[in-house]
């Protein structure tokens, strides 16, 4: 059943789209090794340029890509497509998990593609490398569900998204001045840091750890405040 | 055996009291459901299909009130059809029969029933009003459901889309024996197909009745206030409705030989429309 909503779901893509996704990727991947790589004096200025990539990766694919494919997903339950679906043997998790397979295949794809010049030229040994990029999936991968999940809570108004995306920006460029305790909310400088410099506080690594939990719950503070807002919630302005 | 059965049910929105002890019985055929705006009819429809849980009372719809096992045995056509509009219909078609395990030809006789075939490669969004509303009901039908619950198939429809859907839902009756449970406005639309009639207003059951040929009689003639008059002389509950004289549930011949005897011209004797009861009813 997940598999045959799953391949109506992929056709939903045009072919364009499909284009452009890969064509940004495959750019993005280019962008990233020409920034990363002419410094490479020292270790220490290549870690920090690879920092500052994944962020970019994080914010890029990790908030805006599922800002965009939660508004499709409104879009979709606000004309009546959710309730089609349910008309079939098919329960909600089922529609939730064909839909957001669909989006994943893409946003992998995405993903992998920014990365593959990337993988390449990282000086970094293949096991400690593969660690890298695991990771590296597994956060966006994790990001991409929180905010997805939590955006619908916000009912698909533009403007709390709007400042979604805002807030997330400020968590990851504004991380580096939190110190000397910023890896409570940027899960990826623990990421790099832990395998560039190998750090092994056992009170970093908990906050690490603790990292995601901690910023899904920062989400929801801008979220109770604007849900609160009654204008923003009459779509006002 | 009746294919939907419902007993006090029961649906509030806050206050609002959607459906006040909802009691039906429907029969195989084809079952108009008919009411005012805001009457219940698109709330029944949705309780009976789990888009909206009951507050009260019980169904079963085909023998069953397992909602997997009403998904599988039933057709929705919904009010809006939506369905995702970059899929072409074939292919469309196509995976939700491989949902139910249906073979491709099966598709290919659906699609061809619905009058899609020049349609088959299009993308459902590139489709007129009229073949979306096709989309749907081909959708509905190609698991070859026993029943086929539909909320206002008719509406925004042209004379021309009217008509073939209506002939379509008469066809899948006849001739695949698929019973209907259609919920509309357009009272014409439904006389003509319909056997089983079922009147909501303000949540509650007000008149529900199989074929209605034998319903009410209508008499128009030069002075219905006389006519009116002797017909009640004869034992008729008569009454005046618009520009005729009514006579309920009475047959045609019955009410025939009584106006043998009255003194007054006879312009005109008919079955009442849908229309008309509905009118009565809601007065």
């Amino acid at each position: 059943m997940i598999k045959k909503l799953y391949e109506i779901e992929i056709r939903r893509f045009y072919k364009f789209e499909k284009i452009i996704i890969i064509t940004v990727a495959f750019m993005a991947s280019i962008f990233f090794t020409v920034l990363t790589f002419p410094s490479e004096a020292q270790q220490e200025w290549l870690l920090r340029n690879i920092k500052s990539i994944l962020n970019y990766l994080f914010v890029i694919l990790g908030v805006i890509l599922p800002v965009f494919s939660q508004s499709f997903f409104g879009g979709d339950y606000k004309q009546g497509i959710f309730a089609t679906y349910l008309s079939y043997p098919l329960s909600p998790v089922k529609i939730a998990v064909g839909k957001l397979s669909a989006q994943f295949t893409y946003y992998s794809l995405a993903l992998f593609i920014s990365l593959l010049l990337f993988i390449f030229l990282v000086p970094y040994p293949p096991e400690e490398l593969l660690l890298i990029i695991a990771g590296v999936f597994l956060l966006l991968f994790l990001l991409y569900i929180i905010t997805f999940f939590s955006l619908i809570f916000i009912k698909y108004q533009p403007l709390p998204q709007f400042f979604t995306i805002i807030f997330f920006f400020l968590i990851f460029y504004g991380s580096d001045s939190m110190s000397p305790q910023w890896y409570v909310v940027n899960p990826i400088s623990f990421l790099c840091d832990f395998l560039g410099y190998g750090i092994h506080s056992s009170q970093a690594l908990m906050y690490g750890l603790l990292a995601v939990p901690f910023y899904a719950a920062l989400f929801f503070i801008p979220y109770i405040m604007l849900n609160r807002m009654e204008w923003v919630r009459g779509g006002g302005i | 055996m009746r294919v939907i059965v419902t007993r006090d049910l029961v649906k509030r929105y806050g206050k609002v009291v959607a459906l006040r002890g909802v009691s039906i019985n429907v029969p195989k055929g084809i079952t108009a459901l008919v009411g005012e705006n805001g009457a219940g009819k698109s709330t029944l429809i949705k309780v009976l299909t789990g888009k909206l849980k009951a507050d009260g009372g019980e169904f079963k719809v085909l023998g069953t009130s397992d909602m997997r096992e009403i998904r599988k045995k039933v057709g929705i056509v919904h009010e809006r059809i939506s369905l995702p509009p970059e899929v072409p219909v074939e292919f469309f078609l196509t995976k939700i029969a491989e949902m139910y395990g249906i073979p491709g030809k099966k598709v290919r006789e659906t699609i061809k029933l619905c009058g899609l075939e020049r349609m088959r490669n299009r993308e459902i969004g590139t489709l007129s009003f009229g073949y979306t509303k096709r989309v749907g009901i081909a959708q509905a039908i190609i698991h070859e459901p026993e029943l086929i619950i539909a909320d206002e198939p008719f509406s925004q429809l042209d004379a021309k889309s009217k008509i073939n859907i209506r002939s379509l839902f008469y066809e899948l009756y006849k001739d695949h024996g698929i019973s209907f449970f259609i919920s509309s406005h357009n009272l014409y639309d439904l006389e003509q197909i319909s056997q089983h009639f079922i009147i909501i207003h303000r949540g509650k059951i007000v008149k529900e009745w199989e074929g209605m040929r034998v319903e009410s009689i209508l008499i128009k003639s030069e002075n219905n206030e006389k006519l009116k008059d002797y017909l009640k002389q004869q034992g008729y509950n008569a009454r005046i409705v618009d520009m005729y004289v009514s006579v309920p549930n009475r047959g045609m011949k019955d009410v025939m030989s009584a106006l043998l005897n009255f003194e007054g011209e006879i312009y005109e004797v008919r079955t009442a429309s849908l229309e008309q009861i509905f009118k009565e009813v809601a007065e």
